[in-house]
């Protein structure tokens, strides 16, 4: 007779070997994420991209330049900062690597609010962001390890109350 | 045992896992680097030369395979997850 269910401990035995593939997945899963993200972090060398007339703020707390999420966004420099009546003297603002720009004035003047920003930035292109995409996609297989888990132990139990309960008929 | 055999086992449905994620892993890795090496080899080109605007058409349109990967990764985890309940509610048909 065809043994379709084998004996309990053979249902035990299939733990083992199914953590340790679990675990090595996981490690593998881990690395490869690791590399990927350590070769994302080369691309940071396109450009200079210019932009011209970006509208903004420069106030005490600092403000995001538009493009300051791109991915391997680095080497902001300003070009020019204007408001509605007169130029901005480049002393009185600073912008830091994250793209944040502020107002640097040291004489009680209130921010200066709405003002139009020309700058330069160096990215890290499509690559970079191709990348990324590729570290969140697989990233995603870890929201399913719990998912996998759960499969195998309902194979176990499940193989077990049928080994037990199943009678002759499955045996 | 033959790779269909291998299948048909509880150990078989998890042993398919690890290859599906090293197979992933190494796709996404070789998908970057070539993407980083199309990138910096495009760079070198002039900027609106015919070389330069295929690179660029290149490098976009591999990097459109970056989006897939969530729903490869679900694939792969449907396939083991259903694939061990039906070795165990398939009964003997699914053997």
């Amino acid at each position: 007779m065809k043994n379709y269910f084998p004996s309990k401990k053979g249902q035990v035995q299939v733990l083992a070997p199914a953590v340790l593939a679990l675990v090595f997945a996981a490690v593998v899963l881990v690395f490869g994420l690791v590399m990927s993200q350590e070769l994302r972090d080369t691309q940071t060398n396109v450009g200079p991209v210019t932009v011209l007339s970006e509208a903004g703020t420069l106030v005490n707390e600092g403000d995001a330049l538009a493009n300051y999420g791109r991915c391997g966004f680095n080497t902001p420099t300003i070009l020019g900062v204007h408001n509605t009546t007169w130029t901005i003297d480049s002393g009185n603002y600073t912008v830091n690597e994250t793209g944040y720009i502020f107002n640097a004035t040291d004489d009680g003047v209130v921010d200066y609010g709405e003002v139009v920003i020309n700058y330069t930035y160096m990215w890290g292109g499509q690559a970079c962001e191709s990348a990324n995409s590729t570290i969140i996609g697989l990233g995603t297989f870890a929201d399913f390890w719990e998912i996998i888990v759960l499969a195998i132990v309902i194979t176990i139990v499940i193989g077990l109350l049928l080994v037990v309960f199943g009678g002759r008929r499955i045996r | 045992m033959d790779k269909r055999n291998l299948l048909y086992k509880k150990k078989g449905q998890v042993q398919t896992l690890a290859p599906a994620i090293l197979a992933l892993v190494f796709a996404g890795i070789v998908l970057v680097f070539g993407l980083v090496m199309t990138q910096e080899l495009r760079d070198t080109q002039e900027d609106g030369s015919e070389a330069s605007d295929a690179a660029n058409a290149t490098v976009i349109g591999l990097g459109t395979f970056a989006d897939f990967w969530e729903i490869i990764v679900l694939a792969i985890v449907i396939t083991v997850v259903i694939g061990l309940l039906l070795v165990v509610f398939g009964g003997g048909r699914t053997r």
